[in-house]
């Protein structure tokens, strides 16, 4: 039972240094990275910075990159790790301090995947609720895991080398509420998310269903959002040709 | 005060083998094009050419290109064929997933071979 | 430092409750402009850990007034029967406004909303969305508040002090993580949301951010915290590491088994067994586990939560979540082995003392959810209650809010410049002081002494020597060496604060405690076993003053129902 080496980055944003600092933390088999830092910082390091809240892999706070992979650090346990286990701030994003990254950016993606039901911005006085069988309510159960943890958004090249890029998180995002019966504003949502910097821009990469802890798939809800965008694409060209008909045969006099 | 930036360099593509065999699939339909594009352009050439030197090295470049060509849209099929079951409007268990794979590469194998049988077999022999 | 204003009100907390009450202001009236200012982003809060679901008298088999009984009796006759009816009349509205947004509710084979039963409920009334409800729904009302735009989030700024003027609460200052850079927010309105302070307990289900901050912002302005004394105990929570195992568990059928395999709960609660109330379940497992009925394990004593019986089918449908967190954190899979459960700190019922308008003691603040005590928990809280309550008095928070604004719009929000200036003086000295104490060091001997004195069960010497270490550790925390100096995500300063805050809870909780010499609800005495109607049914009001912590009563508003025995 030997103990846990973690190797952990550290960057101080005064004196913008990098540097790495290792510990030992008694074994324990149900430790988690988690664990093992909050360890590290009661004993030894009290200013190392990094972000967690819920601990049971809910909240999505914990996100780093635990030996080259971005994972939960509360859902990943320190037995089934190669020694020592590395510790890095995600990828993709501007490191603030240590562990703690910059995900404003990711998080303003999700206002382009349009995730509400309506835009009308009002209380709804409905008396009973609008009736959704259990067979519909499957339809977005997958993409509606998502807990916003942005370990795709640090997996995604793309997102990487292009910040405008709308991400895989906001585009399981937007799948979930197309595939809600419930939803008003499907065509709405289509034009805000294939357009510039939208789902097209996916190459099809695949790593973040790879490290999506909740199995959401994300890659999957990108391409049939380019699929039902062609479909989508077709219907607008195809209203707008109809319309426009329509208007020159009331000009005739 | 500053944050560290931290940018995905050129090598991105070398970190895991996904990222990896993402970086193959894209090179092979590149060599696809650039190889199908060089042995249209030796077709073109060596119509106008009549010098035996240069006709024997436009032939090696051909067939050389040739291969290339076979080989990226080989590649390109398995990756993209891969890839199918996942854009299905409907959702696939992982071994559902690949069920579909492997039915779509013996659909794709079995049609190049009555391809090649049917329409080339006949063409070479005559 | 900058002064924002040009705001209307200053949401604190981005759970259930901040975010409900602000789409409720931006609602009231889209000219208003609103701040949702949070310690994290609002998806990280802990509304996200619930589990069991949203109580409302949802079918034609159940009414307002029936869900109000239960949560009267429930709360052992101390919850404001105003109050509750108020909340009643209104559950129902909530779930269904929040469906129409896109809330993921389960459904009945007939498309309708599904229920299922809960604890302390008579009949079916808990809507649920599987066993991550509190997910579902802080994510729905985190998009649909995507939709405004008059609400403006500040993310990760970590307030450090409510600022007051004249009587009136005017606004705070604040740290923002991200570059240190230090603001005071000036508005009409401000509403508190930030939740419990459950971490002052070393067993508890409760996240890394439940630290009392908002309890401790509004007490040190001048509001009154009520009712501090009552703390709820969650029977199950996995043994080693606290994580909830939700009360639908229970809900859906599942049994509590002790040593001896027997379920023990027919000896204490014969007729409604494992769908009794929180306090009495808790004290009953810890009764038996005392008695040498429990199982003794590395991680402690323990009962065991059996849910085998459902079959698979049911557990992956509707209990999904806890399925994955026994099997990935408590090596157990419920399908076929018995999970290992201890009851732990689990919700506030005490908090800023407010009325049914959310408005607290101090003009101008107001208060929603776990961080407010309305109260309609009184002493203790009934399972999928707390839910509802974010949702119902989030919106009639923001409501409030917004109509306050608007009736007092002559007068402009000031900051008195000594005020301003010490908040910032008090950070300069936490950052300069040179002492040889450690913030993790204070804060388990605090969880321990929590732990251990103001426990489920208490006593007047555990309660008198609780409140000793808790004034001793509060004098040591004053000697915390900060070797990081700068303010930029400064996690050292900001745990020191929430600390402070932890502190001062517990010594309000520990004042209340002694003076209420009876057992009623989650506060159970040994020295004194009984209820006692005629001395203590009123609530303690806890004010800052000079001489330390003043504590007056207040009535309890009784409009229905007589105080009866409470019998399960």
């Amino acid at each position: 039972m030997k103990n846990f080496t973690l190797k952990i980055q550290r960057y101080d944003p005064e004196t913008e240094k990098v540097y790495f600092e290792e510990h030992t933390v008694p074994y324990a088999k149900d430790l988690t990275v988690l664990d093992a830092l909050n360890h590290i910082k009661e004993k030894t390091s009290a200013e190392i910075a990094y972000r967690w809240a819920c601990r049971m892999g809910m909240c999505g706070s914990c996100g780093a990159i635990v030996n080259g992979k971005p994972a939960l650090m509360c859902s990943t346990f320190c037995r089934t790790l190669k020694q020592p286990i590395s510790l890095q701030p995600l990828r993709n994003f501007p490191v603030i301090k240590d562990l703690v990254v910059d995900t404003d950016d990711a998080m303003d993606k999700f206002r382009e995947a349009m995730p509400y039901t309506e835009i009308q911005k009002r209380h709804i006085n409905e008396k009973d609720e609008t009736l959704q069988t259990p067979k519909q309510l499957k339809q977005l159960k997958q993409a509606s895991q998502c807990i916003k943890c942005m370990l795709c958004y640090s997996a995604c090249p793309v997102y990487g080398l292009n910040k405008d890029f709308i991400g895989p998180a906001a585009g399981a995002l937007a799948q979930r509420y197309n595939k809600d019966t419930r939803d008003k504003i499907k065509d709405k949502r289509m034009d805000s998310v294939t357009g510039k910097n939208g789902v097209y821009k996916c190459s099809f990469i695949g790593e973040c269903s790879e490290v999506c802890p909740k199995s959401v798939d994300p890659a999957a809800s990108l391409q049939k959002l380019k699929v039902a965008g062609m479909f989508h694409a077709v219907k607008k060209t195809a209203r707008t040709v109809i319309k426009k008909h329509e208007k020159n045969l009331h000009e005739i006099p | 005060m500053r944050y560290l930036e931290q940018k995905p360099g050129p090598f991105w593509w070398t970190r895991n083998i996904r990222y990896f065999i993402y970086f193959v699939r894209e090179i092979a339909g590149i060599m696809l094009g650039l190889s199908t594009l060089t042995i249209i352009w030796c077709l073109f050439q060596s119509r106008l050419m009549s010098d035996q030197n240069i006709s024997m090295i436009l032939e090696t470049i051909t067939f050389y290109s040739f291969w290339i060509a076979m080989g990226s849209s080989i590649i390109h099929s398995f990756t993209w064929l891969h890839a199918i079951p996942r854009i299905m409007p409907f959702t696939l268990s992982r071994t559902g997933q690949k069920l579909v794979y492997l039915i779509l590469l013996a659909v794709w194998i079995g049609l190049s071979w009555l391809a090649i049988v049917t329409i080339f077999a006949p063409i070479s022999h005559a | 430092m900058e002064t924002i204003t040009g705001y209307d009100i200053l949401i604190i907390g981005g759970g259930a409750a901040g975010l409900r009450s602000a789409i409720a202001a931006a609602e009231t009236d889209p000219r208003l402009k609103i701040v949702l200012i949070s310690k994290v982003y609002p998806t990280r809060s802990h509304t996200v850990s619930a589990e069991g679901g949203v109580a409302a008298a949802m079918r034609e088999y159940d009414s307002v007034g029936n869900h109000a009984y239960d949560t009267v009796k429930g709360s052992d006759f101390l919850a404001d029967q105003d109050a509750v009816e108020f909340f009643t009349e209104r559950a129902r509205e909530e779930i269904i406004t929040l469906e129409h947004w896109g809330c993921p509710w389960s459904r009945e084979e007939d498309g309708k909303v599904a229920v299922r039963a809960f604890g302390g409920m008579n009949v079916k009334r808990t809507v649920y969305a599987a066993d991550k409800t509190g997910f579902y729904l802080l994510h729905s009302l985190f998009e649909r508040s995507l939709l405004y735009e008059n609400i403006r989030r500040f993310d990760e700024w970590y307030v450090t002090d409510l600022i007051t003027d004249d009587g009136r609460a005017t606004g705070f200052h604040a740290i923002h993580q991200k570059d240190g850079e230090q603001a005071v927010f000036l508005a009409k309105a401000i509403i508190i949301a930030t939740g419990g302070a459950g971490r002052a307990y070393k067993f508890t289900t409760n996240s890394a951010l439940n630290t009392g901050d908002g309890l401790a912002l509004a007490y040190n302005a001048g509001a009154a915290l009520k009712d501090m004394e009552f703390v709820q105990f969650h029977p199950t929570a996995l043994a080693k590491t606290g994580i909830l195992i939700t009360e639908a568990a229970r809900g859906e059928g599942g049994y509590l088994l002790n040593k001896k395999g027997e379920r023990f709960l027919k000896k204490y609660l014969p007729k409604k067994m494992e769908l009794g109330p929180r306090d009495m379940i808790s004290r009953a497992i810890m009764n038996e586990i005392k008695e040498g009925n429990g199982f003794e394990g590395h991680t402690g004593p323990y009962v065991h939560l059996d849910i085998r019986h459902l079959g698979k089918k049911i557990i992956d449908e509707k209990l999904p979540l806890i399925r994955e967190i026994s099997i990935n954190y408590a090596d157990t899979d419920p399908v076929s082995e018995p999970i290992a459960v201890r009851p732990a700190q689990h919700y506030t019922m005490g908090g800023i003392s407010t009325g049914i308008d959310c408005a607290s003691t101090l003009p101008g603040l107001f208060a929603a959810g776990e961080s407010a005590c309305v109260s309609i928990h009184g002493a203790n809280r009934l399972g999928s209650n707390s839910l509802a309550e974010c949702l119902v008095f989030g919106a009639a928070a923001g409501k409030s809010a917004a109509e306050y604004c608007m009736s007092h719009h002559a007068k402009k929000p000031s900051a008195p410049e000594n005020q301003v200036s010490q908040i910032e003086q008090e950070i300069r000295k936490i950052l300069a002081t040179e002492g040889d104490e450690s913030t993790a060091i204070i804060r388990n001997a605090m969880q321990k002494n929590m732990d251990e004195h103001a426990g489920i069960t208490r006593n007047r010497e555990g309660l008198t020597k609780g409140l000793s270490v808790i004034k001793d550790l509060q004098e040591r925390s004053k000697h915390v060496t900060i070797k990081d100096k700068s303010l930029v995500f400064n996690t050292a300063l900001t745990n020191l604060i929430e600390l402070k805050s932890m502190l001062q809870v517990c010594e309000v909780l520990f004042e209340c405690a002694i003076l209420r010499e009876e057992s009623r609800g989650a506060h159970f005495r040994t020295d004194f076993p009984a209820r006692d109607d005629e001395k203590f049914l009123k609530h303690h009001l806890a004010l800052k003053s000079d001489k330390g912590i003043e504590i007056k009563d207040r009535e309890v508003a009784l409009t229905k129902w007589e105080p009866e025995e409470r019998k399960y």
